[in-house]
């Protein structure tokens, strides 16, 4: 099972403590997108899954997911929800996706989300018989989406029902149907830019230093967007097929303990105090590592991470710092509550030097490596020619005009296309504004980059 | 022309987010738990002339308050030739400009793009203490504002972004707790700092005249919203009275009344009938009246609304210079809350029969806010925990009134874990359930449970300081539904009652005492005898209720062994109980 702080237990474990395991299927995309990236020799990532129903986001820098202890379900602008103090790794997300129900609010504002048609009956052009109009018929009648059919065929379009079901909203914002589904598909980009902000920029985090690793059915959809609104370098559409990527994430994930003790003491810069916090660690270090001895994993392989959660004094929000591996002296004490001033002014904009500090807890992650299973290469034969399937006309900005479209299965690995155009691949269509160009590297993937002509 | 529409609402999505976010931003870097805990503070976009285009969730006290606030502060600011510029954050506490009471601690910082001023972040929040005669800064004993705290009327903190050092070594000199008060204000400053950053990538992007525009088409969404909802509003003229209990050196309790006249284009609340402003702090200035129009304006149109300035045009306040509704200095207004609340409660209360399916009969309407201050033994500290606490409120015409919530004015506001209490503050939480004891107001539908809470004081020398209303008039009900119950504090001393009451300053504790907080039930709707019996047994069941209150009020005959309903006994009972009652 995936831990909410990424890593592995066995089922038993999970089956003793299942609250470590909640959110624990999105986080799994993280982990893929971070093996990924180790494989890609990439640094920095923010991953986007771009579900039916909501899209979600995480981020890691040098390919190191940020833990937190304050993790809320269920809360929104209308409920409290419930707080777990869990070690779970940043995640958000927004009622956005593919099945995102389209509608207009009592002020007369065009919406999208957070209500979702769903499976069933699913966006109108599906012909399951849905008759709202959502983000897919948005992007089907702006040309987005292939018209005709999904999945490389298996899934028929019905495109005079998205029309149809599109009309009416259309009608009360005076435009035609193009016109309105270009707006949704304007509003569901820039839904999604913000959750990106919300993960990045409200972070603390420069988004241009990262890669967008876009996966899910709409993620690849909103991804070229979100890159030209943050002014993010690099996008990366994972050769695995989207709605496998999860899994892909969970197979061969660290086998992972973790151990938090809250133990409260003002932070003192003296030698017995170092001492008292190093034994604190201690303690955790060995109960980790009985935990790993349980499941039949020998502690010697075994790495060891320490955190401290500090805070000012009277905060109620603690950061969390790392914390030197070894015998703890002043110096790393010191070094501590340096890293400490630092993160509260990238966080909050403010330090108080003056201030007193506490730790609040203790924090040891425990990781056995696993070997996580290898990318294939694909095929270099074959041409763009041959993974040409014509053109289509696409509505953007009040005009038309069309572009080529690909097929992502014949395209062969290396070649280059340049943007606008769009690749069509059996599980997920890529978009490729006209500021970028598409790579399609040796295992499949599609790396997108600005198209500096 | 699809480009343009989507704009100008990306525009106003991204306003409302960067309100929240200020939100955010204040709660995870504030040093009291008043902050992060209870979230007694709200923050707001405001346009460049000051008027409300977005808020952060938290105290609906302060919605219409912080444009209030904003717009008085710059008038002033401009009679005496002074104007903002980038950079600057204003500090004002003063509620002759800014309404409620001194611990109130407001900030604004004009908003500047290229010179160009787009637009006004202000914040508001409650710090702990802001100096005066009792800890904390309130208490039923002040008569006049001088002896509640320093007085702020709107002064540089930060000077073109500089901090203004001697601003602050004199507010933090008039305050018992100055670390806390000097972390919070910075939280409260993060929120706008971060609002400055956002408006200036706005721009950037869009362009300040089309944000311009954006807000422009906030403030007519919110004018055409409301006329909207006026519309469905019964037109006429309600009226409501109530009491406050009367405070030391009075006679008698205060009458307190409204005239509410809905029209085609205006809902007025008129406060005229009111008495003088009273020596006691429990005076509102006129901000605070108008924001209690807000309040119940929001309630009966539509409480989900996304609010903006535009939305209150209809809403219109009479009250007299000098009235408790309109105090003028040198009016104390530290306890405001006692009589804005019930100017919240009033409109409600006149309004409930007329708009059942919006209102709920009248709840337990205090704040039920205890001060106790101490020092901390484990750390040495002096520490003060100022907490709103929740109690129960009305039924609606169909269905039971919720249990423990926050009182209406103080909307988003959440209680204190007990955690956070035990870990801050030398208190052990003994208890903390609802409030059976005092019960409910019963109905057709019943009222819901307030809140009892027991803390064991672990200091010496602790000192209680409290100051609650509804403590002789309970809650009212609607449609022959009985009236709830009243809020109160007790002090168990080795397990003996040594005082009942509402109203406390300087009570000194013994270490070991229990203070107990008991906020009152809602009131009922409808007739008791209405009551569905399987409601009455289920509340029998769950002890809500005696056996003998089931049949004693509600007619309803329940077997003690087995918890069934006898239903002949009921109904036979019940004609002879309506038949009496007749």
């Amino acid at each position: 099972m995936t831990l909410s702080a990424g890593g592995m237990v066995t089922s038993e474990y999970a089956k003793r403590y299942p609250i470590f395991t909640i959110e624990g299927g999105p986080i799994s995309g993280i982990i893929g997108g971070i093996r990924l990236s180790s494989i890609l020799g990439g640094k920095n990532i923010i991953v986007i899954d771009g579900g039916s129903t909501t899209t979600k986001a995480g981020l890691a820098k040098e390919l190191t997911p940020k833990v937190y202890t304050e993790y809320w379900i269920e809360q929104d602008d209308w409920n409290a929800g419930y707080p777990l103090r869990v070690p779970t790794l940043d995640i958000t997300e927004i009622g956005l996706g593919g099945t995102s129900l389209v509608w207009i609010d009592d002020a007369g504002n065009l919406r999208v989300g957070p209500q979702a048609a769903g499976a069933r009956p699913g966006p109108a052009c599906y012909g399951q018989g849905g008759d709202k109009p959502t983000l897919t018929d948005a992007y089907v009648l702006s040309g987005f989406l292939n018209p005709e059919y999904l999945l490389g065929g298996r899934l028929k379009v019905f495109k005079d029902l998205a029309h149809k079901a599109m009309s009416g909203i259309a009608r009360q914002l005076n435009l035609d149907e193009k016109e309105a589904s270009y707006g949704v598909v304007r509003l569901a980009n820039d839904n999604a830019a913000n959750l990106i902000r919300q993960i990045s920029v409200k972070r603390g985090y420069d988004p241009r230093e990262f890669t967008l690793i876009a996966h899910g059915g709409a993620g690849p959809m909103f991804a070229p967007f979100i890159a030209e609104e943050l002014k993010i370098p690099e996008i990366v559409v994972p050769a695995i097929p989207s709605g496998v990527f999860n899994s892909w994430g969970m197979i061969g994930l660290d086998i992972r303990h973790e151990l938090s003790l809250t133990d409260i003491s003002s932070l003192k810069m003296d030698g017995a105090y170092a001492k008292y916090v190093g034994s604190r660690f201690e303690e955790l270090e060995s109960r980790v590592r009985e935990m790993f001895k349980l499941e039949g994993v020998d502690p010697s392989s075994v790495v060891t991470e320490r955190y401290l959660d500090i805070r000012y004094e009277g905060q109620a929000h603690t950061l969390k710092i790392p914390c030197y591996n070894g015998r703890l002296g002043i110096e790393h004490l010191k070094e501590a509550a340096e890293m400490f001033h630092k993160a509260h002014y990238k966080e909050y904009g403010f330090s108080l030097p003056e201030s007193g500090m506490e730790i609040v807890g203790f924090h040891v992650v425990g990781i056995h490596k696993v070997k996580p299973p290898e990318l294939s290469r694909i095929s270099t034969t074959g041409s763009l020619n041959r993974a040409s399937l014509g053109e289509r006309t696409l509505f953007v900005d009040g005009s038309e005009f069309n572009v080529p479209i690909y097929k992502k299965e014949s395209l062969p690995a290396g070649v280059v296309v340049e943007g606008p155009c769009i690749i069509e691949g059996d599980t997920a269509t890529t978009v490729v504004t006209k500021n970028f160009k598409a790579r399609h590297d040796d295992f499949g993937n599609i790396i997108l980059t600005p198209n500096r002509r | 022309m699809s480009r343009d529409i989507v704009t100008i609402q990306i525009i106003k999505n991204v306003l409302s987010s960067i309100a929240k976010e200020m939100f955010y931003t204040t709660i995870r870097s504030a040093k009291s738990s008043i902050i992060y805990e209870t979230y007694d503070f709200s923050p707001a976009l405001l346009d460049a002339e000051g008027k409300l285009i977005a808020i952060g969730t938290g105290l609906p006290v302060f919605i219409d308050i912080l444009p209030i606030m904003t717009r008085n502060m710059v008038k002033l600011l401009e009679e005496q030739g002074s104007r903002m510029e980038p950079g600057d954050i204003y500090l004002v506490n003063d509620p002759y400009i800014a309404g409620t009471h001194l611990n109130d601690v407001g900030l604004v910082m004009p908003l500047f793009y290229k010179e160009r001023l787009m637009a006004i972040g202000a914040i508001r929040g409650h710090v702990n203490d802001v100096g005066g005669m009792n800890p904390g800064s309130w208490g039923p004993n002040a008569t006049e504002i001088y002896q509640e705290g320093i007085i702020i009327p709107g002064v540089r903190l930060y000077r073109r972004g500089e901090l203004n050092v001697d601003v602050l070594r004199l507010v933090l000199r008039n305050t018992r707790i100055p670390d806390y008060v000097y972390g919070d204000i910075e939280a409260l400053a993060a929120a706008l700092r971060y609002a400055q950053r956002r408006i200036v990538e706005l721009c950037d992007k869009y362009g300040a005249e089309t944000v311009r525009e954006a807000m422009e088409d906030k403030l007519n969404e919110g004018r055409m919203l409301s006329r909207k909802n006026l519309q469905k509003l019964p037109k006429g003229e309600y009226f409501a009275e109530e009491y406050i209990e009367k405070y030391e050196g009075m006679d008698e309790d205060i009458r307190i009344t409204v005239r509410v006249r809905i029209t085609e284009d205006e809902f007025i609340a008129d406060f005229t009938e009111n008495p003088p402003q009273v020596r006691a702090p429990i005076n509102t200035t006129l901000p605070g009246t108008y924001a209690s129009a807000t309040i119940a304006f929001v309630a009966v149109t539509d409480p989900h609304v996304s609010v903006s300035e535009g939305y209150f045009d209809p809403v219109k306040v009479i009250a007299p210079e000098g009235t408790i509704f309109n105090a003028v200095p040198p009016a104390a207004t530290s306890c405001y809350w006692e009589t804005m609340f019930y100017a919240v409660d009033l409109i409600w209360k006149a309004l409930a029969p007329h708009i059942p399916e919006r209102l709920t009969a009248g709840h337990f309407l205090s704040v039920v806010a205890e001060t106790l201050s101490m020092i901390d033994p484990r750390d040495k500290k002096y520490k003060i925990l100022v907490e709103p606490n929740p109690g129960g409120w009305g039924a609606a015409i169909d269905r039971d009134g919720e249990s423990v919530l926050v009182a209406s004015a103080d909307g988003e506001t959440y209680a204190h874990p007990a955690e956070v209490i035990e870990r801050e503050y030398p208190i052990r939480v003994e208890c903390m359930r609802l409030n059976f004891e005092d019960g409910v107001g019963h109905g057709r539908f019943r009222g819901g449970f307030g809140m009892r809470k027991d803390y064991r004081i672990l200091a010496e020398g602790a000192e209680l300081v409290c100051s609650i209303n509804r403590i002789g008039y309970p809650p009212w009900g609607v449609d022959g539904g009985m009236p709830g119950s009243c809020n109160h504090i007790v002090i168990l001393r080795d397990d003996k009652v040594i005082w009942d009451g509402g109203r406390a300053f300087n009570m000194r504790l013994l270490k070991g005492d229990i203070v107990s907080i008991r906020s009152g039930g809602g009131g009922g709707w409808g007739s008791p005898l209405e009551r569905d019996p399987k409601l009455v047994q289920w509340d029998v069941m769950n002890r809500y209720i005696t056996i003998q209150q089931a049949r004693e009020i509600y007619g309803v005959v329940i077997n003690p062994e087995t918890l069934e309903i006898d239903l002949k006994t009921t109904e036979k009972l019940r004609k002879e109980m309506r038949e009496r009652r007749r």
